[in-house]
């Protein structure tokens, strides 16, 4: 018998989010299919996204309409009815999932490995600590375990062209629902999600002012790129803090990331070193994130946003 | 209402963290050591609440070795009311889920109506303990907090930092909260707080005296640094660049 592996899929506005995507990557490095759980309210549309899961033999659907806000404390409970039929599982790194999951481990007394960057077999796994800085290999004995990938580690697996897996409408056991979901207020957003991007354009305190900013989205606006911003734009308020990159802001891993007026500190370069190609804009050559750049550019920001944006308009054209 | 805030002795975020040697552990000898900035600015809020005539009690207590009773003295001179040190084992200390264990037993021995902490401990990013607890307690939680309203008589309001923007719960106590870095910012202590803080209560036990059977299930079998990025070229000229970068087809 095979290990037998759940992922906990976690959905926002009638899809699946992001990260399961890259969830599905690194399960595929351990097993060949696997069964993926569903919660929420109105969900038909999501069950349908998760049967085409490369890999998905099941979609164990729970809907009850206290799974709507999808909170901790009535996913736990559907979770530990379910949980005893697997023995591995998975979650995503989102805001969602590290909600849900130390509760639901605590009550499966299983020490649970979050954040995992690497999957190097079913006893042994790789998490980084002190903020990206250190990465530390975890064995664990035990017999069940809960895990969390991290999607800047993984990349994205495709959807199938074809339903794959088979829906299994599992009863929802009695909800209770403490905690009273009053609102939410999402950012509205002109341009692509900063974890999601494909290019992300993220600005310092070099740009010196929110109105200087504008270079930022004007480039960003040229590579349909998301924009991000390092902790110090974030302090001096050049931008809100949901732009900042960087240990307590978002980890992402686009395959283009430009920092411009940003010197590379630790922190910030936690967020973005596993970009797959960084390009570093700088006045001071000796600022740090020269040295994990792949291409570097010393000069003023202000001369060179505009000509590069002239540069880039140049080239579709042609 | 009676508060209690668990505190984490971490290495000070400003050091640079280095690989002991034999890689099981990270080199502590003569490094700065500070209260875990989460579990600050969770402390700073319950000292908030407690000054607006909300709580009643803060205590905040630590889990580890003994030295960990200079970040409750610290504490203490925020403002805390009493301390608790419960002197255990690293291995112990560092796992989320037996620390969990600790908490719920000290919550319910201590009659508290709300846990204040923070969300992750900078050294091993758990981000688990709060949520672990509150499973253990059978309480709700809101996780992430950016704001922390009293509403009305044991029922508090949560704004919670999530992908995205934010969401609103309301809770009513007992409940566990942990909190974000942008809820606050944690005051500085003053000398007379410091001197002052000395004559607070501080309540020493040993793990064993709790009689809970502990055994912490995951095994560190060594630390790495992360492989290194090579630094690739860098440039003076910008017309150098955008040729080379649109030779290497970045943009495509």
């Amino acid at each position: 018998m095979g290990l037998k592996v759940l992922l906990v899929a976690t959905h926002h506005h009638g899809v699946l989010d992001d990260q399961v995507h890259h969830a599905v990557t690194a399960i595929k490095s351990l097993v060949k299919s696997f069964d993926v759980v569903v919660m929420g309210h109105k969900i038909k549309p999501i069950i349908a996204e998760a049967q085409r899961l490369d890999g998905v033999a099941s979609i164990v659907a729970v809907e009850n309409v206290l799974l709507k806000h999808q909170l901790a404390e009535p996913m736990v409970e559907v979770l530990h009815s379910i949980h005893a039929d697997y023995d591995i599982l998975v979650f995503t790194s989102n805001t969602t999932a590290k909600n849900i999951l130390p509760r639901l481990a605590a009550r499966c007394d299983i020490s649970p490995i979050t954040d995992v960057c690497e999957i190097i077999s079913k006893n042994c796994y790789k998490r980084p600590i002190y903020a990206g800085n250190i990465i530390e290999t975890v064995l664990t004995s035990q017999s069940k375990m809960i895990l969390s990938i991290r999607a800047a580690s993984y990349p994205k697996s495709a959807l199938l062209e074809k339903d794959c897996g088979q829906v299994i409408h599992h009863a929802c056991p009695e909800l209770k629902c403490p905690s009273d979901y009053q609102r939410s207020k999402m950012n509205q957003l002109d341009r692509p999600e900063l974890t999601a991007a494909k290019i992300v354009i993220s600005g310092g305190r070099g740009l010196g002012s929110s109105k200087d900013f504008k270079l930022i989205y004007q480039l960003a606006d040229e590579l349909n790129a998301a924009v991000g911003a390092s902790r110090a734009a974030v302090d001096a308020g050049f931008v809100s803090n949901d732009y900042q990159v960087g240990q307590t802001g978002k980890i992402i891993a686009p395959d283009v990331y430009v920092a411009v007026g940003i010197s590379g500190a630790i922190q910030h370069v936690a967020g973005m070193k596993d970009s797959r190609v960084i390009i570093a804009i700088n006045q001071d050559v000796d600022a740090p994130i020269f040295k994990i750049s792949d291409y570097g550019l010393v000069g003023d920001l202000f001369d060179v946003l505009p000509k590069l944006v002239k540069h880039l308009q140049k080239r579709k054209q042609s | 209402m009676k508060i209690l805030v668990p505190i984490k002795r971490v290495i000070d975020y400003n050091v640079v963290v280095q690989i002991r040697d034999d890689h099981k552990d990270v080199v502590t000898d003569n490094v700065k050591m500070s209260i875990n900035p989460f579990d600050e600015i969770a402390l700073e809020e319950a000292i908030r609440l407690s000054e607006s005539g909300v709580a009643t009690e803060v205590v905040c207590v630590s889990i580890g070795c003994d030295q960990a009773q200079d970040q409750i003295r610290q504490a203490l001179a925020m403002g805390a009311h009493r301390g608790q040190l419960v002197t255990c084992d690293d291995i112990v200390a560092q796992d989320p889920l037996c620390v969990a264990k600790i908490l719920h037993r000290l919550v319910t021995d201590g009659a508290y109506d709300l846990v204040v902490m923070g969300k992750q401990a900078i050294d091993n990013d758990c981000n688990q303990t709060g949520q672990m607890l509150a499973g253990l307690l059978d309480w709700p939680q809101a996780t992430f907090a950016s704001k922390v309203q009293s509403i009305k008589s044991n029922q508090i309001e949560v704004d919670r930092e999530v992908d995205g923007g934010t969401e609103v719960l309301r809770l009513q106590c007992p409940a566990v909260i942990t909190v974000d870095l942008r809820l606050n910012e944690p005051r500085y202590v003053t000398l007379p707080n410091i001197m002052q803080a000395k004559q607070k209560p501080l309540d020493i036990m040993t793990l064993d005296s709790l009689k809970l059977n502990l055994t912490a299930k995951l095994l560190r079998k060594q630390l790495d640094y992360p492989a290194d990025r090579q630094s690739g070229k860098v440039f003076t000229d910008l017309t150098e660049f955008l040729k080379k970068l649109d030779e290497d087809g970045v943009w495509d």
